[in-house]
């Protein structure tokens, strides 16, 4: 039985180091072609036509899906096979939520979509969590919230308090998730009829990934969705008491 | 940023030329070694400003080299950036051990972010 044991660990550990290979593999030439594809449209490498541009431009957004899902797949591996560590601190997740919804502006004006924080003045609510791994939870949200977001619409992140419950809102006005999908939208790979129609990209482990994170943190992941009318998603986290 | 140095340890010739070109473009004075061997005779003869670390190197792992800088009595203060297309968080947190100065993964960044990057740990 022992020796079973030092076999399966010794299995883990060569599957992971195959698959860090692989991703290093896979990252390399993504790089170049990043940069080179950057170098293009900032006019490093001479001037173009104007259809040139749009075909450079889908050229370089496809690199970048590419190396965004071989980041997704890397934090979904992480997940499964349990190597997710957590480096537990008293963080202010109002102060790390105000930052995320900062960073992600830019990538919402681009989809003509509106980021709107809502939070009282006069909240301040410590947990003891890992920052890194609830950035993922929050990413994973607001790109969702982002994505399936109707033109010109508004995405509204807001956070509250109950007595030893932190809770935060994201909530958009884009396509929802159908009745007969809600129950699976958890699922790991799962992605519903409507959001693959809307989006041919994406691996189906995001909002796996944030969940799991979220009860990992001694915490829940829930939402409200209505098809064609949008989504609301909450994380709660337990406060941190001293 | 004139008159600072980057030495680029880097095998891949593609992105080592493709970092080179951007940040002379930058005016930086720009050392390259292509596959790690040598690394610190190479850093205390250039006496870069800051060095720009690959990890997956054909001679040394770039955890090897960053040990032997932070080990080495002139050069133990070198200011050093891993650009790995690793980015585990064990190898995140063993650069972190070793004092880097940065760790950043490259396909995550772009290379006027590199740029930014490299002059906020110079300034």
């Amino acid at each position: 039985m022992r020796n079973e044991v030092a076999q399966c660990q010794k299995d883990n550990q060569a599957k992971s180091e195959f698959f860090s290979m692989v991703v290093h593999q896979l990252r390399t030439p993504l790089s170049g072609t990043k940069w080179i594809f950057k170098m293009l449209l900032d006019g490093d490498l001479g001037s173009f036509s104007e259809e040139q541009r749009q075909i450079i431009t889908k050229g370089s957004e496809s690199n970048q899906r590419m190396i965004d899902l071989l980041n997704e797949v890397i934090i979904a591996n992480q997940n499964q096979s349990w190597d997710f560590s957590y480096d537990m601190e008293k963080i202010d997740i109002i102060q790390l939520v105000q930052r995320l919804v900062a960073e992600y502006s830019a990538t919402a004006k681009a989809h003509n979509v509106r980021l709107v924080f809502k939070c009282p003045a006069e909240l301040s609510a410590m947990i003891q969590a890992d920052p890194g791994k609830i950035a993922i939870i929050m990413q994973n949200l607001l790109e969702n919230a982002i994505k399936y977001s109707h033109n010109d619409s508004e995405v509204i992140i807001a956070i509250e308090q109950s007595q030893d419950m932190v809770t935060i809102s994201i909530a958009d006005q884009g396509i929802g998730i159908p009745d007969n999908a809600q129950k699976y939208i958890f699922t790991k790979f799962f992605r519903a009829d409507n959001a693959k129609k809307l989006k041919k990209e994406g691996t189906g482990l995001g909002l796996f990934t944030a969940r799991c994170i979220a009860q990992k943190h001694g915490g829940t992941l829930t939402f409200k969705s209505e098809a064609g009318k949008g989504t609301v998603f909450y994380v709660q986290l337990p406060i941190h008491t001293s | 940023m004139e008159g600072k140095k980057v030495m680029i340890i880097e095998d891949d010739d593609f992105l080592r030329s493709l970092v080179v070109t951007k940040l002379q473009k930058e005016n930086f004075t720009v050392a390259t070694n292509a596959d790690g061997s040598n690394a610190l005779e190479s850093i205390r003869s250039e006496k870069p400003d800051i060095v720009l670390l690959d990890l997956m190197l054909p001679a040394i792992s770039g955890f090897d080299i960053l040990k032997d800088v932070r080990n080495d009595g002139e050069m133990k203060d070198t200011k050093v950036i891993i650009f790995s297309n690793l980015g585990d968080e064990e190898d995140i947190k063993k650069g972190d051990e070793l004092g880097v100065t940065d760790y950043l993964v490259k396909s995550n960044f772009t290379l006027d972010e590199l740029v930014e990057k490299i002059k906020t740990a110079l300034s």
